[in-house]
């Protein structure tokens, strides 16, 4: 019963610490299963690039002509017609990793970097815009930017930028040496990725769901929901009638209150509730945290020393205090009582004297 | 009525409903948070050979290729097995991989059994011994097509598995058992028990919402017994 003792208060500072989040999860996760899979806002108006030129007409420098270190892979790509070399130095196994690539033209061998004029380009064939709307949508110049991108967390390559005027404030993203698009972001995906980032508690925008964070609160919430079925499926004696005091069925009370007035209380329905809530049936509110749930200790009364003893009281009150007749109201059927005394001070109307 | 002693009531009878998917809710996501994901994808198991390409004996170019086979995409100059080679993809056979042989141009057969068990040693970063290969039935996997991949098992504590493409030569997916607990865990966590796809699921909707209901009756409950523990050191403060 201790442990029952210690583990609702437990269950309860739990509680404190993690409440919050627990709500933004499983809000987060409601909204993730109402919204995943309906249309893709950023992807409707993006379009394959046909970068492609024409094979038969270009003619590609042999790879060991490049001047340049052996690569651990060799790509042969195309940007907006015309073919170049990727050579690899590294082979990570994402493309957000960081690269170490170098790009040639594959026709001169020179080394090549994609252009402002040509990233615009390649923007403009990527996305996809209706007729009407067509004439007004507006493209900002293309910017080259470093990570940390803001739009995309555990990106760690630099890339373009441009964006678009449109009713959803896309960007589109492209990389930085070849100019193919890596991915369009719109408010709408904006708004998903922070739904993201409250499911996984990513403040520290790592854009992964691997963080101390999450990790410390996933351990709270796990022992939270532990000690909350514990607390469910081990039922205390609180308020349950205990049998072999049945003979007591005082339905008169006797209330000595903090001043030593002597008040007269009857219980009449009440008598088979617990005295807590026998007494606070008749605006008498004992000191209580727990409401009557055995978990407080605070509502203390004194009676006569032979009334039984429940281990939650065992739990809370010293062997002294027992002794001397101190008993939680909770704990016990008001019917057991005849007589009490209780740390509060009752109005005079309602003495006897 | 508001009172600490409604809030428990239904705080309890909402768990004694939704209790348990509650639990198994913050236990799988306490597994899935502290596993490290590229962990659990077994990017850590195998590793891509770090050798140069020697160039000087690739004898057949990228131009000879482009002449030979004007519709390939996709193409990679890279090794399979100490062997450089070009990797493409040709529309005509619906994206197929295929492989030449970067020094003389043949195209090579798919990736025999005793090649397969050489990539996964030569890519394993373990030390564990080879304990059994297969050739996966077909249909099996939609990003490998139709095409029956070569699944080669080590006897390591979690039972790495790599599955290489026989067109390709690529290792495409690694298998272990943190995985398959992952991914079990996943469909614990989203209520999908048959494949764990559909995050959409009914059932998920309507435990979220209890989980909701349960929480704001948890949270009613601990407001009032704070405030009333404020009121009472207050009272006793005066
Ligand atoms: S123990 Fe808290 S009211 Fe009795």
């Amino acid at each position: 019963m201790k442990q029952r003792v210690v583990l609702s208060v437990w269950h309860k500072w739990l509680a404190l610490l993690v409440a919050i989040q627990v709500v933004i999860w499983l809000g987060t996760g409601l909204y993730f299963n109402v919204t995943e899979g309906q249309g893709d806002t950023a992807r409707q108006v993006r379009q394959t690039v046909h970068h492609v030129g024409d094979v038969g007409s270009v003619s590609l420098l042999p790879l060991r002509q490049l001047a340049a270190p052996a690569p651990l892979k060799a790509e042969l790509i195309w940007s907006l017609g015309k073919p170049y070399y990727v050579l690899w130095y590294n082979q990570p196994a994402h493309r957000y990793f960081p690269l170490e690539r170098r790009v040639y033209d594959a026709q001169t061998g020179q080394p090549w970097q994609i252009g402002l004029q040509q990233v615009a380009s390649v923007a403009q064939r990527a996305y996809r815009s209706d007729k009407q709307t067509a004439s007004n949508t507006v493209m900002s110049a293309p910017v080259l930017i470093t990570p940390p991108i803001d739009d995309l967390n555990n990106q760690q390559n630099p890339l373009w930028r441009v964006n678009v005027n449109d009713a959803l404030n896309t960007s589109i993203y492209l990389d930085a040496l070849t100019g193919h698009v890596v991915t369009f972001v719109n408010d709408d995906s904006r708004f998903r990725a922070l739904m993201f980032t409250l499911h996984f508690m990513d403040y520290a925008g790592t854009g992964s769901f691997n963080n101390s964070i999450i990790i410390v609160f996933a351990v709270l919430t796990g022992m939270l929901s532990l000690s909350g079925a514990y607390l469910l499926f081990h039922t205390h004696a609180v308020a349950r009638p205990l049998n072999e005091f049945e003979p007591h069925t005082n339905t008169q009370l006797t209330i000595r209150d903090k001043h030593s007035h002597t008040h007269s209380l009857c219980l009449s329905e009440h008598a088979g509730d617990n005295l807590y809530f026998a007494l606070l049936a008749n605006d008498i509110s004992l000191p209580s945290e727990c409401q009557g749930a055995g978990t407080c200790g605070k509502c203390k009364i004194v009676t006569n020393a032979s009334m039984p003893v429940t281990p939650v009281e065992t739990a809370h009150l010293s062997t002294q205090a027992i002794a001397d007749g101190i008993r939680l109201a909770c704990q016990h059927p008001a019917r057991q009582f005849s007589e009490i005394t209780i740390p509060v001070a009752l109005p005079t109307s309602r003495s006897d004297q | 009525m508001l009172s600490a002693a409604n809030a428990r009531l239904s705080h309890k009878w909402l768990m004694r409903i939704i209790g348990l998917q509650c639990v198994i809710w913050a236990l799988s996501g306490l597994y899935m948070v502290s596993m490290n994901i590229h962990f659990i994808h077994g990017e850590s198991l195998s590793r891509e050979p770090v050798v140069s390409l020697p160039l000087a004996e690739v004898n057949y170019s990228f131009a000879g290729l482009m002449t030979d086979y004007p519709d390939a995409s996709n193409i990679t100059l890279t090794r399979v097995l100490n062997q450089t080679v070009y990797r493409f993809q040709l529309p005509a056979s619906n994206g197929r991989w295929h492989l030449i042989n970067g020094a003389t141009g043949t195209l090579l057969p798919p990736i025999s059994q005793q090649q397969a068990v050489r990539i996964a040693r030569q890519q394993y970063t373990g030390t564990a011994e080879i304990v059994d290969v297969q050739q996966q039935a077909a249909n099996q996997s939609t990003t490998s097509g139709s095409t029956a991949l070569w699944k080669v098992s080590f006897a390591d504590l979690a039972r790495s598995t790599f599955y290489i493409h026989p067109d390709s030569g690529q290792v495409i997916r690694r298998r272990h058992h943190y995985w398959y607990a992952f991914d079990w865990l996943w469909r614990l966590h989203i209520m999908d028990y048959d494949d764990g796809e559909n995050v959409t699921n009914l059932l998920l909707r309507i435990a979220s919402i209890l989980g909701l209901l349960a929480t704001f009756s948890g949270l009613t409950l601990l407001c009032l017994q704070l405030s009333a523990k404020w009121r009472s050191n207050w009272r006793s403060s005066q």
